[in-house]
């Protein structure tokens, strides 16, 4: 696996650099190629994580500590210029919930033509219609899309517009936050098997934000699973499914409903104020368990 | 869309009508004789008023002024529809359209320009005091030109005169262009016509450009939390892509409709303003056929004001949808 992005250490703390961190110390690597699936708790640091590598946090928010690097540079000592380099051509996003998120007063055409302009200085004339046309049709949408308001758009639609969006400029990364968690079932299907079709097209890496193990578990090649603003356990999808080392995780997994398997779940996979404190002082460094499987140390024999 | 149209023009219709009758009854019931007023001035002009009374039956039989007052309503609707506007009193025989459409132009420059220059930099002030990324200036900005509005038209008018045209004399004190001067169309006429203007739009104009700035900084701060906005920045866009088409171009649509409203407020401003700056509009216009009892170009003068208002008002409503697209025609209820 050739490393594409990666993040060492990384610390993250809201309301100045003494205030709390969201993200506490985070190492992680994502391969070429590779769908990385980051599950969590709301307010585990996934979110701000993300939005950390893709150089959009809150004014309240700051970088303290580490150092973030995609395919070779350094993000964090990017400048102005750099990051409009690198934003969209490079790195681009699939939002959460998109229903809000294209221009109301816009046809989606416009938008791509905004795009065009300001990242090639190009306009969006019978070529450029085509290629996004051919765009649209990988993300199941048909090419009049283009002449559409969004307000004309299903939820679903809009957020395939989104993907084509971020495919445009065939970026090394698409950060896709909770993209399926205001989508009907049917929809969230369609969109997860329309990312995983972007990288197999594009070549693509792909981190998916979710807090639903299940669903990101159709598509990703890895999980890493977030806890207080720690990675507490990350390794190959399989591997996480079937032998699962933290003890969160097994929550995780232990609330997951499945056909053979209905009755007596939890509804949340909530772990005792007791476990929490224990787990969130545990800031010692992942170790390897298995190939590819890094679970927090004091739980490295567990599960088994 | 078929059926909206025909009854918003319908409404355009109506609304002109019963505006029509109010300002017919409103007039007719001032305590003024328009006869006496053309008498009391032909006697301070030292002619003969010998034969007064003749004079006094002459003209108000060939204005119809001895008839009850719905038969000079129906005649006076009837002729309006025939586009008869009547004679004026005090220019006789002048006709009441000429004199109106001769001060039309000069109305609809400075009205036009006036309103043009508040909406332009009023929003543009107000947007750019709610963005992020802009100079803090224009958050102080917002209160000097809110300290302006609190100033009436007129006195504002008066400000300015002083200061530009008499304290420091860089702009001419009034009227159209300077007595004498080539009226053709060439640069030195359109300069003249500009610095004549320039006070009386200022003046107008000053006023409003603060009321613009606050509602646009309401409309901004909403549209600078929506997602769209935060998506653009993400995609790497432009900041002046974001801060035009996908800030701007949303928070102006409330102020489009503020847009009509505004044009009534800002005729009644003009007539005070026209009147200081003695310039030769609709203002002067009304404001010397109410010192002379001058009922027919009062009611022409007024008319006009009522159809300009409500022909903007509907074009406004028309053009809507062209602005936002989820506004379709008809589907209101």
């Amino acid at each position: 696996m050739t490393p594409l992005l990666q993040v060492s250490d990384l610390v993250i703390r809201y309301a100045g650099p003494k205030g709390p961190a969201a993200v506490a110390g985070v190492d992680l690597t994502v391969g070429t190629r590779e769908i990385f699936g980051l599950v969590g708790e709301s307010g585990s640091g996934k979110s701000t994580l993300s939005m950390g590598v893709l150089g959009f946090l809150p004014a309240s928010a700051v970088i303290t500590q580490g150092s973030i690097r995609l395919d070779g540079r350094d993000l964090r000592a990017a400048g102005k210029a750099e990051w409009r380099q690198v934003r969209w051509r490079e790195l681009a996003y699939v939002p959460q919930g998109a229903m809000n998120v294209l221009n109301p007063v816009q046809r989606v055409g416009a938008q791509f033509a905004d795009m065009l302009r300001d990242h090639l200085g190009a306009r969006l004339d019978a070529e450029w219609r085509e290629r996004i046309a051919a765009l649209l049709q990988s993300v199941r949408l048909k090419p009049d899309v283009l002449d559409r308001f969004p307000h004309e758009l299903s939820g679903g639609m809009k957020q395939r517009v989104c993907i084509a969006m971020a495919i445009l400029f065939e970026p090394k990364l698409i950060i896709a936050d909770e993209s399926t968690s205001a989508l009907d079932v049917v929809s969230q299907r369609v969109v997860l098997q329309t990312l995983s079709a972007v990288r197999d097209r594009i070549g693509a890496s792909i981190i998916l934000i979710g807090h639903d193990l299940a669903l990101q578990a159709q598509v990703a090649d890895r999980v890493g699973i977030m806890f207080a603003g720690r990675f507490v356990e990350i390794g190959p999808v399989d591997t996480i499914f079937q032998a699962p080392r933290h003890p969160y995780t097994r929550l995780l997994i232990a609330s997951v409903p499945s056909i053979r398997h209905r009755d007596g779940i939890p509804m949340l996979a909530e772990p005792t104020p007791q476990e929490r404190a224990q787990w969130q002082a545990e800031t010692e460094p992942l170790i390897e368990v298995g190939p590819g499987h890094l679970v927090a140390p004091r739980h490295a024999e567990e599960g088994q | 869309m078929h059926r909206y149209l025909v009854r918003r023009i319908g409404v355009f219709l109506l609304t002109i009508f019963a505006a029509v009758t109010i300002n017919f009854i409103v007039i007719h019931a001032t305590p003024l004789d328009p006869v006496a007023a053309v008498l009391g001035r032909m006697a301070s002009r030292g002619m003969s008023v010998e034969g007064g009374a003749q004079i006094v039956r002459t003209y108000t039989e060939a204005f119809g002024l001895d008839q009850p007052l719905y038969v000079q309503y129906l005649r006076y609707m009837g002729n309006l529809l025939r586009g008869d506007f009547g004679y004026s009193l005090a220019y006789f025989p002048e006709k009441v359209s000429s004199v109106v459409l001769r001060a039309i132009p000069w109305t609809l420059g400075l009205l036009t320009s006036a309103i043009l220059l508040a909406f332009i930099v009023g929003n543009l002030i107000g947007a750019l005091a709610a963005w992020p990324k802009a100079p803090r200036v224009f958050r102080s900005l917002i209160y000097v030109f809110m300290g302006f509005s609190a100033i009436p038209f007129y006195l504002l008018a008066l400000l300015l005169l002083y200061t530009f045209a008499f304290m420091w004399p860089l702009l001419p004190t009034g009227g159209m262009f300077s007595v004498g001067s080539a009226r053709g169309f060439d640069l030195a006429t359109v300069i003249e016509v500009v610095t004549h203007a320039t006070l009386p739009v200022a003046s107008l104009a000053l006023g409003l450009i603060g009321f613009w700035a606050l509602s646009m900084r309401g409309a901004m701060t909403t549209v600078v939390g929506e997602d769209y906005l935060s998506y653009a920045r993400v995609k790497g866009l432009r900041e002046r892509t974001i801060f035009f088409r996908y800030g701007m171009r949303n928070a102006l649509l409330p102020q489009v409709t503020a847009l009509a409203i505004d044009m009534g407020q800002l005729v009644s401003g003009q007539v005070l303003v026209e009147t200081i700056f003695n310039y030769p509009g609709l203002g002067t216009v009304l404001y010397n056929a109410l010192r002379t009892a001058d009922y027919f170009v009062v009611q022409g003068v007024v008319l006009f004001i009522i159809i300009s208002v409500a022909l903007t008002m509907l074009i406004i409503d028309l053009i809507y949808p062209l602005l936002d697209p989820r506004v379709r025609l008809g589907e209101a209820s």
